[in-house]
């Protein structure tokens, strides 16, 4: 199905622009193809349909547990810290992490988990997360994670508004730290920094606008 | 909500939290170690695809941008490159679609409703595959997972070049229509 097969330029390259989404187009035809689809938006669209076509497809693919071992040399390719678990089977000992990370943060507790064995200690991520609120109602979230180093993440949805923000957080002791800018497209846009404060000291974050408004905020109780 | 999303994760990894590289490991390993598999058929070379696309995950996590897809289609597809330039350095590896079929377990017997629930993201697309006529769903797995060029697909197949050019383009379109359908369904 052609986006206009009226136009023979585009009827010419409907094959190609499968196969220009399956990135196994090479040589000569590429390069065609790509002088045309940089000039044809419907095509362009097109290309970037059957990509997602393709990339769906790939989530077919079995999951299959891998040999033992793995984590360790994964691990030590990664130059990540090897966490051990405890004497549960390991599909167990996940289903507990999970779960008991789940509890705390259904609870809004900031506490690491540790999963200690062998005295090796894995904290698993605890993130406290809160809503970003405004006077009309949610405006995204906030997940503060402890961790070296700790580190915030903020999402913000429909917060009706195009520009430049700060985030800023208050710390349990008082102060008011500026955290970083991001911008916001239509009101929409998400973040991620290194806390220059200990994640557990957060107390509130802020988004807050050029001019100094307050667009949104959360509480990150514990 | 408590458990961190796949995009607060991959934030996370851009920042070097090793934690979140722990839990994004855990909670893909098994899929990217499935794809390298199914592409590969050997253990061996399978895990060092795995682990390299879980390595380049964690060293480019920043580059990731969640407008352009999931984590899942981000990581798989970064699997997926690799799998190919390994199977690209071994030619004469044959290459079996079945394969990735069956231990994908696309099947003709799921329901639309078990097939929806099989697959986060794209619900149907699972049926939709299972769906195509066979011809079509080979070519389009020849060229999708395996990187195979039409004229590659036309030599495996022995058919003509265009046949096989129309049968990726039909197939590719003909689920991207389930797609469509899916997303806009309400």
């Amino acid at each position: 199905m052609s986006m206009h097969p009226k136009d023979p330029q585009c009827e010419a390259v409907q094959d190609e622009l499968a196969e220009l989404a399956l990135g196994t187009l090479s040589g000569l035809e590429r390069s065609s193809v790509l002088t045309h689809v940089e000039v044809c938006t419907n095509c362009r669209i097109e290309v970037g349909r059957l990509s997602a076509v393709a990339d769906a497809v790939l989530t077919l693919a079995p999951e299959i547990e891998p040999e033992a071992g793995f984590e360790v040399r994964l691990f030590e390719r990664m130059g990540v810290a090897r966490p051990r678990r405890w004497g549960l089977p390991r599909r167990q000992a996940q289903r507990v992490a999970l779960a008991g990370t789940a509890l705390l943060g259904a609870l809004g507790l900031g506490l690491g988990l540790g999963l200690t064995s062998g005295g090796t200690q894995f904290a698993a991520p605890t993130p406290v997360v809160a809503n970003l609120t405004s006077a009309h109602g949610i405006r995204g979230e906030v997940y503060v994670v402890p961790g070296k180093p700790g580190w915030i993440f903020m999402s913000v949805n429909h917060a009706g508004t195009t520009g430049l923000v700060t985030c800023r957080v208050a710390t349990l002791r008082g102060g008011i730290v500026t955290v970083g800018s991001f911008w916001l497209a239509s009101g929409t846009g998400s973040w991620v920094y290194a806390l220059p404060v200990p994640a557990d000291q957060v107390r509130t974050a802020w988004v807050v606008t050029g001019n100094g408004a307050i667009l949104a905020s959360a509480e990150l109780n514990r | 909500m408590s458990e961190l999303s796949d995009e607060a994760l991959l934030a996370g990894m851009a920042v070097g939290d090793e934690t979140a590289a722990v839990t994004f490991v855990r909670r893909y390993q098994r899929r990217i170690y499935g794809l390298a598999v199914s592409m590969l058929g050997d253990a061996h070379a399978a895990e060092d695809v795995a682990q390299e696309a879980l390595v380049r995950a964690w060293r480019h996590a920043q580059v990731f941008d969640s407008r352009r897809g999931s984590a899942a289609t981000w990581v798989l597809a970064i699997t997926r490159n690799l799998a190919i330039d390994a199977l690209r350095v071994r030619r004469s590896t044959p290459m079996d679609p079945v394969r990735f079929l069956t231990l994908g377990s696309v099947s003709q017997d799921e329901s639309p409703e078990e097939a929806a629930q099989a697959l986060d993201g794209h619900p149907g697309i699972r049926a939709a595959l299972a769906g195509l006529p066979p011809e079509q769903r080979r070519a389009l797995v020849l060229a999708v997972v395996y990187g195979l060029t039409a004229a590659d697909v036309s030599e495996r197949e022995s058919i003509p070049l265009g046949t096989a050019k129309t049968r990726i383009r039909a197939a590719l379109q003909k689920l991207r229509t389930t797609m469509d359908v899916t997303v806009s369904r309400p």
